[in-house]
């Protein structure tokens, strides 16, 4: 019996040995290739690297612009001359901040800048909403004249509609306030409105009919469908123009200045946007240190200054897509901002 | 003998009438359907006929007024007046103190063109960097999407990377970089450069030069472009690819005979979409800022009109001609369908004329019926009477 185990073990050993040469051993040139070069289901290595090195690449370019003007506006006044600093500077300077803030009035300019694209935004949404849902759900007459309108306003350049439209608010007397910004919030025509619709409109177009049956037999009227149902259901696509539709109104400095600053002296002004209080960087700036202050604590602008208020400017933003930016990825992924 | 006679009255009242319509429907219809539309007895049958929306659903779509109505007040308010009073602007002199229009035709376009010199090299120069830009921007665009799209660890990181540009591009961030001169060039400009001036026009040279030294800024210009197709590819059926898997496709073949054809309509939103972007940002054209500045301007309402019009129809003609070119193609399978269609119906609607006089008709032959029934029987009682006494 026992010689019988004594043989048995060892056979077990050899074939665990075996099992484990085997695991070992496969690379053979094809698998190295299969590896390498990939399968018809999986891709290669070399593939992939290739793939990862692009995207990085790619991605680089695209934060690019932004790590350039970070580092720029850390950078001392010696830094930017000296020719061999090119992207770390020597010495955090924290102090540009400081004085690029005290020059655009920072934080009332950013108050300013969340009132200014903060209401519009919400309004804008929450319009587009309605007429993206009534588009997807009801199918009346005249729905594709609609349409076509959409498509047509988007197409045309903003600068033909400008003239007129300002004329007119000048005459009504709405420069200089927010309603001008607001209103055509409101009514689904505000700033690039067009692809919200379409977005909104593709979003509760794959709400299943279904469920508006059900909320109908439930008792559900259109309103109370259209509020517990479709929005929430299409809270993705309302992410997704919340970001837009914020980010647009927040970099508009054009319109801004149109509407807000036009005719009136600049004490007068009842809001003063980051974006254009960084438009008017280089005069701010000399009025607050050259001459009210005097020669002592006087400095002259440069680029590391320009560029601390650039980013002071767009840290909002930043933060906001930071936040949201998980619902903004899977909203894209789930149903895309497609008009199709 | 009854039987004999019923049987030519029949074919009598039946023949002349009936002769001329079975030919045109034989013409029109197959031996199968007209069997199918009359049962065994000649009767029509019930056929199913197309729903068409009840009145409780179009009392139901009504509603879709009242949520369209903000967006039509809108489009009134904020789109059809200011085109309408664009266009009067356009043609006239216009004093806003006294608010008095005077027509001066084309005035105001022959202003235009006196005060911009070079107007027309600009556009030029913007319609040739369309023509280079749009198509390396959706080609790039496509590429990245599809890259975004494969199956890696660690894409979600690279989305929120490319995403960026969104935020990014329409910022002020770019009016920093393009200020000054700190643009990435990704070539040695100056053999290029050299090269491209000898051999072509000076508009078209300085555009393609444009392009190569600023192919880094044209990148950042497809963040919404990426999102799109994205969202397109995530789209496609994966039971497609698998199926061709199956059949020995390649991934290329996959790329040309799925892929492709499937976002082929996001091709066309895309191009769309970029020409719109680039035509009415400041870096691309130049011409933006100083349409901008003639609203503002001394020379009135009239040349700022006019020159808003004046690029809007150059716009205008852009766009349609990428529509043009992009616009998916009936293939040659629909268009079958459409003429088997078409064919359908019109047989369908012959074939109820003729049924209305095949109905007419067998009423015709009953009463005809009938009143020979009558006759015979006023004959036979007459005759009967006769034969009988």
């Amino acid at each position: 019996m026992t010689s019988v185990a004594a043989t048995a073990e060892p056979k077990a050993k050899k074939e665990k040995k075996v099992k484990v040469k085997k695991a070992k051993t496969p690379m053979t040139k094809d698998r190295f290739r299969k590896i390498m070069m990939g399968t018809k289901d999986d891709m290669g290595l070399l593939k992939k690297i290739l793939v990862y090195a692009i995207l990085t690449s790619v991605g680089f370019i695209f934060v690019y612009p932004l790590l350039k003007v970070l580092s720029t506006s850390f950078m001392s006044s010696a830094d930017l001359f000296d020719s061999s600093v090119n992207w770390l500077p020597s010495k955090l300077q924290g102090t540009n901040y400081k004085t690029a803030m005290k020059a655009m009035d920072y934080w009332k300019a950013l108050k300013d800048s969340f009132i200014i694209s903060g209401v519009p935004t919400l309004c804008q949404v929450v319009s587009c909403a309605i007429v993206g849902y009534g588009l997807a759900r009801y199918n009346f007459k005249g729905r594709s004249l609609i349409f076509g309108l959409i498509i047509f306003s988007f197409v045309i350049p903003t600068s033909l509609t400008l003239t007129p439209q300002f004329q007119m608010y000048n005459t009504i007397g709405w420069t200089g306030s927010l309603l001008t910004f607001v209103v055509p919030a409101i009514l689904a025509n505000g700033l690039k409105s067009q692809l919200f619709i379409l977005i909104c409109w593709s979003f509760f177009k794959q709400i299943p009919p279904v469920l508006n049956e059900a909320a109908a037999i439930d008792g559900a009227g259109h309103f109370k469908t259209f509020f517990k149902v479709a929005l929430p259901s299409a809270a993705g696509g309302l992410v997704v123009v919340l970001i837009f539709s914020f980010v647009w109104y927040w970099n508009e400095q054009y319109l801004s200045q149109l509407y807000l600053y036009s005719g009136r002296s600049s004490q007068a002004y009842q809001f003063r946007p980051l974006i254009n209080q960084l438009a008017s960087f280089q005069s701010s700036f000399e009025s607050t240190f050259s001459n009210t202050t005097g020669a002592a604590n006087s400095k002259s602008i440069n680029d590391s200054y320009r560029m601390a208020a650039t980013i002071l400017t767009i840290t909002p933003l930043l933060i906001i897509y930071a936040i949201l930016q998980k619902q903004f990825v899977e909203s894209v992924d789930r149903a895309g901002i497609t008009g199709e | 003998m009854s039987d004999k006679t019923e049987a030519a009255a029949v074919k009598e009242a039946k023949a002349p009438k009936k002769k001329k319509k079975t030919y045109t429907v034989d013409e029109l219809l197959s031996q199968n359907e007209r069997m199918e539309l009359f049962d065994e007895y000649g009767r029509k049958k019930k056929i199913k006929v197309k729903v068409k929306t009840g009145k409780l659903k179009k009392r139901e779509n009504r509603m879709g007024y009242f949520f369209i109505f903000p967006y039509v007040i809108g489009v009134i308010f904020c789109l059809g007046y200011p085109i309408v009073m664009a266009t009067i602007y356009a043609f006239h002199q216009v004093n806003l103190m006294h608010n008095t229009y005077t027509f001066v035709g084309m005035d105001n376009f022959a202003k235009v063109l006196e005060k911009n010199i070079t107007l027309s090299t600009d556009l030029m120069t913007l319609a040739s960097k369309l023509i280079l830009g749009v198509p390396l921007i959706v080609v790039f665009a496509l590429l990245m999407a599809m890259m975004l799209n494969m199956k890696l660890p660690g894409k979600g990181v690279y989305r929120t990377i490319f995403f960026l540009p969104v935020i990014i591009v329409s910022g002020p961030v770019m009016g920093m970089i393009t200020s000054q001169d700190s643009s990435i060039q990704a070539v040695d400009m100056t053999i290029i450069e050299s090269a491209l001036n000898s051999a072509l026009p000076p508009w078209l040279a300085t555009s393609v030069l444009w392009v190569f030294s600023n192919i880094i800024l044209l990148l950042w210009y497809s963040g919404v472009q990426i999102l799109i197709f994205l969202a397109a590819l995530q789209k496609i059926d994966t039971s497609l690819y698998e199926a061709a898997k199956i059949d020995g496709g390649s991934g290329w073949e996959c790329f040309w005979k799925i892929t492709l054809p499937t976002i082929k309509p996001f091709l066309l939103l895309n191009a769309i979409y970029t020409v719109v972007a680039m035509s009415q940002d400041t870096i691309i054209t130049p011409l933006i800022d100083t349409i901008k500045a003639a609203v503002t301007s001394m020379y009135g309402l009239g040349y700022s009109s006019a020159f808003a019009w004046m690029y809007s129809i150059v716009v205008l003609l852009f766009v349609g001609l990428v529509a043009l070119l992009f616009m998916p193609k009936a293939d040659i399978y629909e268009k079958q369908i459409r003429k088997v269609k078409k064919l359908e119906k019109k047989t369908r609607k012959n074939l109820k004329k003729h049924q209305k006089q095949l109905i007419k008709n067998q009423a015709k032959l009953q009463k005809a019926l009938a009143r020979e029934e009558k006759m015979k029987l006023a004959g036979k009682d007459l005759g009967g009477g006769n034969y009988d006494d």
